[in-house]
C-alpha cells in the first residue's frame, strides 16, 4: 500500500502548542515501557501523526483514551519526545476536529 | 458493545461546565471530613482537596455502572444519557456509594489536616469552594471546558485572598502548579504538597523508619485497581 504524505494533521496539533511527536525516532522504547502494553501506543500512533493518517488515528481513538499518561514511555524516551502531552494533545484533536 | 466514547467525556465535560466538577457531589458530602476538626474557613494558605478522594467513591461506582451498561443494549443509548444529563444531574442519581465508602476516603484528607495541624501548619479550607481542579478533564483533553473552569476557580481564590495552597494529591498539584499558570494570565497562587509542606517543617519521625516500608498512594487512577496489564487483558509484547 502506497502513503502520500500530508502534513496537515501535524500542522494542526503542532499549531496548538507543545506537540512533538516528529522527533520520535520509533525506536519502540516507548511500547516496550508501557504498564498496559498497547502495541499501538504511541510510537506506531506518531507514525501515522507525521504521516497524515487521520483516519488511522481516528480508528485508534480507544487505544488514545486507554493511555494513563504515567509518563513510564517519556522517562525512558531518547528522545526526549513530550509523549503524555502529545497523547493529550491528541484526544483534544479527536474530541474537536477528529470526530 | 462499551458506551460511546464521545459520549461519556462530553457528560464529564458537560459536568464540569454546568456543575464545577466532572463528577458533581453535594457540598455537604465534598466537606463532611472536615465536620469535627473546626479549621477556619479561608485565609492566606489553605489545604486545597479539589475534592479528589472525596470523589474517589462516587467514581468507582460509575465505572461499575459503565461496565453493566457497556454489556447491555443500553449501551446504543449514551447520547440520549449525555443529553439528558445537560437537565438533571445523572451523576447525583445513579452513584450513590455507601457511607462506609465514603468514609474510608474522607479519612484522608482528614488525616493531612491533622498531620499538618500536628507540624505546627497555620491553614484554613475553603469548604463549598473547595473545587475540583479539572484534572481529568484536561487529560482527556476537554481544554476549552478546563479553562472555564480555571478562570472560575482563580476567581474564587482572589475573592477568598488565597495566597498559598496545601494540596494532597498529585493531579490537582499539577493542576495547580502547572497547568493554571499556563492557561490563566497573572495566577500566581503558591502551590504546594502537603508532602512539601511536611518535609520543609523538619520534623522528625516518631518511630524509626526501618523494617517494612509503607508508601503514599496517590489517586492516580480512581477507579482502577490491579496491574494495568491485566486489567486491560495485556501481556508485555516484543518491541
Amino acid at each position: 500500500m502506497s502513503t502520500l504524505v500530508n502534513s496537515r494533521l501535524l500542522r494542526s496539533l503542532t499549531a496548538a502548542g507543545s506537540f512533538d511527536a516528529q522527533a520520535c525516532m520509533n525506536c519502540g522504547v516507548c511500547s516496550a515501557t508501557c504498564p498496559l502494553g498497547v502495541d499501538l501506543m504511541p510510537r506506531r500512533l506518531f507514525r501515522y501523526v507525521v504521516l497524515g493518517l487521520d483516519d488511522r488515528v481516528v480508528a485508534a481513538r480507544d487505544a488514545v483514551f486507554s493511555c494513563l499518561l504515567c509518563r513510564a514511555c517519556e522517562a525512558s524516551c531518547p528522545s526526549g519526545v513530550h509523549i503524555s502531552e502529545n497523547v493529550r494533545e491528541l484526544r483534544r484533536w479527536l474530541l474537536t476536529e477528529g470526530s | 458493545m462499551p458506551l460511546a466514547l464521545a459520549d461519556v467525556v462530553g457528560i464529564l465535560e458537560d459536568n464540569l461546565r454546568r456543575r464545577g466538577s466532572v463528577v458533581p457531589i453535594p457540598a455537604r458530602r465534598a466537606t463532611r471530613w472536615a465536620r469535627d476538626l473546626g479549621i477556619r474557613r479561608g485565609g492566606q494558605t489553605v489545604l486545597y482537596t479539589g475534592q479528589i478522594y472525596q470523589l474517589i467513591p462516587y467514581i468507582e461506582r460509575l465505572v461499575r455502572l459503565e461496565q453493566r451498561i457497556g454489556d447491555s443494549p443500553l449501551a446504543r443509548l449514551g447520547g440520549l444519557a449525555r443529553r439528558a444529563n445537560r437537565l438533571v444531574d445523572g451523576v447525583g442519581l445513579v452513584a450513590r456509594p455507601s457511607a462506609a465508602e465514603r468514609r474510608e476516603y474522607d479519612r484522608v484528607p482528614a488525616n493531612v489536616a491533622r498531620l499538618l495541624r500536628g507540624a505546627g501548619v497555620d491553614f484554613g479550607y475553603l469548604y463549598e469552594d473547595d473545587l475540583y481542579s479539572g484534572a481529568l478533564a484536561y487529560d482527556l483533553g476537554a481544554d476549552e471546558a478546563v479553562a472555564a473552569h480555571a478562570r472560575r476557580v482563580a476567581r474564587i481564590l482572589r475573592e477568598h485572598g488565597v495566597r498559598e495552597l496545601i494540596t494532597i494529591d498529585p493531579h490537582t498539584t499539577t493542576m495547580l502548579r502547572t497547568v493554571y499558570p499556563r492557561l490563566l494570565e497573572g495566577f500566581e497562587v503558591r502551590v504546594r504538597s502537603y508532602l512539601e509542606v511536611l518535609a520543609e517543617c523538619g520534623l522528625r519521625a516518631a518511630a524509626p523508619l526501618t523494617g517494612e516500608w509503607s508508601s503514599t498512594t496517590p489517586a492516580c487512577t480512581p477507579g482502577t485497581r490491579g496491574s494495568p496489564r491485566s486489567r486491560a487483558g495485556c501481556s508485555p509484547r516484543p518491541v
